[in-house]
């Protein structure tokens, strides 16, 4: 079983580290948050209970989310390795089938980005036509020509350039310098935003629909979501976490930083729903937003409120807002292109620069197709990645479990010289629960599930998008929270 | 791997992504390609100007007004017959409302005897139903705004309605009551709308 018997292997001396704690902390937060914290928690805070999903949600995190990441940081943070590496290295064999599962997580953050690029080329454009007023006159028409077509390949460039700017680096000179002005940027501009919103007029329904405790609402469908949430909301199972905690000192507790970087991203998806949720109050349209997120929430409804505030206060407030957006967007895609890009230097002895500049150029390509097709962006936008992501826990979750030596898992957790050892919970967890619990979401994932996992349709799952195939039925009342 | 295959293999990467970009674009605006668009139905209502008459003993008044709104969902309409005069006797107050393309509709109500009373009657008259349509296929959204106009457009109930109220009873009275009558019609209808289908991003 334990095919696993090596010890701690010292760091290659050439590799590049986190050059502080907080830069590796800001650059998992950067992962972390993304489209699903800024305008998916709150509205599923709103739709699932109020302040009832928000303690369910907290529960989940301590159940699975934080357990997840620690596993994940201390296989990276362990061997010192991209994640082919890393299952090389802890088996000790260069022909590990394990070798396979660190395939599957360069890869499935290669294919996440060739579509995330895509989005968050939109939210560029976004930022300039919002100064510029440009889709204020017909928001629908300019949105339907901005999501495909030429403009949309080209602004998707823009971004995988900058991309490529920030990750040529080394980590400690790219991404974590990026971050450390990023984060305290973006955590500014949002606070700021919700600041000025409870300024606004009729904006107490706003908070009343966002935070109202409605136990009522507590069902089997929100603890799923709430599930859902934990784990998607943490960028977990595609293997950036892993590969960021493989530049990190063994002097910091894993433990630590995966419940500051966990809580930072609670607040920070809490914070936002003091922005969305009052804006939309102010501007009347709380109730026909509802049960509206993600995506649809932030280019539908919210790019409405700037349109409504009208010029220039619209402009103003709604470039912030999307810029605001696209860094949240931006800090998750250079943190999506670490695993490939680790994989080709260590693997293949490629120079970083060289490796960058194919593995973005490889990312393009797929971009290319998402560019020309909604379509096509929704299947792999959606369920198909959450299998995806899905099957790189389980995997992870099964090689500490039941396939590493529980000494050795557990030492690899609490090294450090300080701070919280939590092996003692997170492995038993690890062994026992978290592949029953993410078994069952990628059955939903797969099968379709109450309304929640990420299908575009309520009850859709990746059969469903693929064929059609609606198995399990939606519960409607999974979202029978109105607004006031 | 030696530095020339891996410039080699990034030249062939940049030159499939400059050939994709450019075929990508060629095939987009040059090969006519439907898309999905999502459609919302929503409802509204108005209200049309209220008109009034009045009649004395009974009989018959006739009411008539334009209707130019397509996609009605129902129209209903609001009928107030009041009298200040002494009746001896109930009498029946009917109010039929014959719209186009639409079945007729009546309510009737009874005025009691006395003096100072009113009766209110409201007559609906379904028309057609909020079409169920989720999704339309268009080359772009203002095609696929005026395929759903096209598609899912009624005109029923536009035109001329006209509305008949009767007012009947045992006519024992040595005076004719006065009779009030106001006609309030008001319009549900809906709207459609269509957008583009963007990604539910749990990320």
């Amino acid at each position: 079983m334990a095919e696993e018997s090596g010890g701690l292997i010292p760091p290659p001396s050439e590799r590049a580290q986190f050059g502080s704690r907080i830069g590796f902390i800001l650059a998992a937060i950067g992962s972390a948050v993304g489209f699903g914290s800024i305008a998916r928690f709150p509205m599923n805070v709103a739709n699932f209970g109020g302040a009832v999903f928000v303690l369910i949600y907290i529960g989940l995190m301590v159940l699975i989310g934080i357990p997840m990441m620690i596993n994940e940081f201390s296989l990276g943070r362990d061997a010192q390795k991209n994640t082919v590496g890393v299952y090389k290295t802890l088996s000790e064999r260069e022909n590990t089938p394990w070798r396979f599962a660190g395939h599957l997580h360069w890869l499935v953050a290669a294919f996440f980005l060739s579509w995330y690029a895509v989005v968050s080329g939109w939210t560029l454009k976004y930022v300039f036509a919002t100064a510029s007023g440009a889709y204020f006159n017909d928001p629908e028409g300019y949105l339907a020509g901005t999501v495909e077509g030429p403009d949309a390949l080209i602004w998707t460039l823009v971004v995988l350039v900058i991309v490529l700017v920030v990750v040529i680096n080394q980590i400690n000179k790219g991404i974590e310098k990026v971050n450390m002005v990023l984060m305290p940027l973006l955590f500014a501009m949002i606070i700021g935003l919700a600041i000025y919103a409870a300024t606004l007029d009729n904006v107490a329904a706003g908070y009343t629909f966002y935070l109202r405790p409605d136990f009522s609402a507590v069902n089997l469908s929100v603890v799923t979501a709430a599930v859902g949430q934990a784990f998607f909301s943490l960028s977990l199972g595609i293997g950036s976490m892993m590969v960021y905690a493989s530049y990190l000192s063994r002097q910091t507790s894993l433990a630590s930083n995966a419940i500051m970087i966990s809580v930072s991203t609670l607040v920070f998806a809490g914070i936002c729903g003091f922005l969305i949720f009052p804006l939309l109050s102010a501007f009347g349209m709380l109730e026909s937003s509802s049960g509206v997120a993600g995506l649809q929430l932030i280019f539908g409804p919210l790019a409405a409120v700037f349109t409504d505030m009208g010029s220039p206060l619209g402009q103003i407030i709604g470039t912030i807002f999307f810029l605001a957006v696209f860094f949240a967007a931006f800090s998750s895609a250079i943190a999506l292109t670490e695993p490939p890009i680790a994989y080709a230097t260590e693997e293949h002895g490629i120079d970083r620069r060289r490796a960058a500049i194919l593995m973005v150029g490889l990312i393009y390509l797929g971009a290319i197709i998402f560019s020309f097709s909604t379509d096509m962006l929704n299947y792999a936008g959606g369920a198909l990645t959450d299998v995806s992501v899905l099957v790189g826990g389980i995997v992870v979750a099964l090689y500490i479990g039941w396939f590493s030596p529980r000494a050795k898992a557990r030492r690899r957790m609490d090294e450090s010289e300080r701070g919280l050892k939590l092996s003692w919970y997170v492995y038993p967890l690890t062994r026992y629960v978290l592949p029953v619990v993410l078994v069952i979401l990628t059955f939903f994932a797969v099968f379709g599930s109450p309304c929640l996992l990420s299908g575009d349709a309520p009850g859709g799952g990746l059969m469903q998008q693929l064929f059609g195939w609606d198995a399990l039925a939606c519960v409607p009342e999974a979202s029978a929270q109105s607004a006031p | 791997m030696p530095v020339q295959k891996i410039d080699m293999l990034i030249g062939v990467v940049l030159a499939l992504g400059l050939v994709g970009s450019v075929i990508g674009t060629i095939v987009y605006e040059e090969v006519p390609q439907s898309r999905t668009f999502e459609v919302t139905w929503t409802t509204s209502s108005e209200g049309l100007a209220e008109q009034e008459d009045s009649q004395t003993g009974g009989g018959e008044t006739e009411f008539t007004f334009e209707v130019e709104r397509a996609n009605l969902t129902e129209g209903v309409v609001t009928v107030v017959v009041s009298s200040s005069s002494a009746r001896p006797q109930p009498r029946t107050v009917t109010v039929t409302v014959d719209a186009p393309n639409a079945t007729e509709q009546s309510e009737s109500a009874s005025l009691p005897s006395g003096t100072s009373n009113s009766v209110e009657i409201e007559v609906v008259v379904p028309m057609s139903d909020v079409p169920t349509a989720t999704e339309i296929q268009a080359m772009d959204i203002d095609q696929a705004r005026t395929d759903l106009n096209a598609s899912y457009a009624t005109a029923n109930g536009t035109g001329t309605w006209t509305v008949t109220v009767s007012i009947q009873g045992e006519q024992v009275a040595l005076t004719n009551p006065m009779y009030e009558i106001t006609m309030t019609p008001t319009l549900a209808y809906y709207m459609g709308d269509v957008t583009i289908p963007t990604p539910d991003i749990n990320r």
